[in-house]
């Protein structure tokens, strides 16, 4: 597995009442795709996993909605200095 | 009548566009230009319905564009001329702020009969289903950027200089989410798809001060 693949077992669940703004300063963030060309941002609802070990790529998971589009979805993310350096997101729900 | 100014480099392909109007008692040959300000000028102040360019000055009606503030659907309308048409050059002249475009090698009369129906709207770019498909916007490259927050400029300066975002948040001293954030607000708020438009806008959306 590369280290910018994610198991199940190598998150922890966090409680549900960790604050976002514990995590990073800003939760709006932009997820960009298709080689550098598509920008889409979201918002994070709620952060929902920590990483386990801090030499993994993704440190964080988050549920997240679209901010320009009703999308829900799941977002991997790499948090550094309370910034969203990177991020992978899988939209699971789509209302058009 | 139509009324017609045409841009005439030289060599130009209009040229047969040009004798097929004289042969016509419908069509009237206002003018030729010669340079992007004849153009201006005649956009500015003459009497006509269309304005024909050729392929090679398709910058230039871009420049025009932007600079007289005009956007696709008001007269006169902008008219791209070229020996043949493809997909690629409809793509082009519909992101370029062109109301229209025709293929003049062929037929020039026929061509003259598809600028009469692009001046009386009945052949809108806009309904080209290769643009629907792709979600481009007529015109999103012809016209000035606007920015939403204090920065965005900046930021759109430096994807002009087709800079990563990386590279930006370094230079800038932001963080790499809040370059990204500005890059999606500028797309957003200019109508754009794709950052290589935002590049492509920010490096050519500036107004001419010859034909101002």
């Amino acid at each position: 597995m590369s280290s910018h693949e994610a198991s199940d077992d190598a998150f922890r669940i966090l409680s549900e009442t960790t604050l976002s703004e514990s995590i990073v300063d800003d939760t709006l963030f932009t997820d960009v795709t298709d080689d550098g060309e598509i920008y889409t941002s979201y918002r994070i609802v709620r952060f929902t996993h920590v990483a386990d070990s801090p030499h993994l790529h993704w440190t964080h998971r988050a549920n997240v909605v679209g901010v320009r589009a009703p999308h829900l979805g799941v977002a991997l993310l790499r948090v550094d200095n309370r910034s969203i350096e990177d991020s992978r997101v899988e939209v699971t729900f789509t209302q058009d | 009548m139509l009324r017609l100014f045409v841009g005439e480099p030289n060599p130009s392909g209009l040229g047969p566009l040009i004798t097929a109007a004289e042969q016509r008692d419908d069509v009237e040959v206002v003018g030729v230009g010669a340079n992007g300000k004849d153009l201006a000028h005649a956009v500015k102040t003459l009497d006509i319905n269309a304005l024909v360019v050729p392929h090679s000055w398709a910058e230039l009606g871009r420049a025009l564009r932007i600079t007289l503030g005009s956007a696709p659907g008001t007269a006169p309308a902008y008219i791209l001329g070229a020996d043949e048409l493809s997909p690629s050059l409809i793509v082009k002249t519909a992101l370029y702020g062109f109301d229209g475009a025709v293929a003049v090698a062929a037929d020039p009369q026929v061509a003259l009969h598809k600028i009469d129906e692009i001046v009386r709207g009945e052949r809108p770019l806009v309904t080209d289903e290769l643009l629907q498909r792709l979600g481009l916007r007529h015109g999103a490259l012809a016209c000035e950027m606007k920015f939403v927050a204090p920065g965005d400029a900046e930021i759109a300066d430096l994807v002009g200089t087709g800079l990563p975002d990386s590279d930006i948040a370094k230079i800038t001293g932001r963080s790499i989410q809040q370059v990204r954030n500005a890059v999606e607000r500028l797309l957003h708020a200019n109508g754009l798809a794709y950052r290589t438009q935002l590049a492509v806008l920010r490096t050519a959306s500036w107004p001419v001060p010859d034909y101002v």
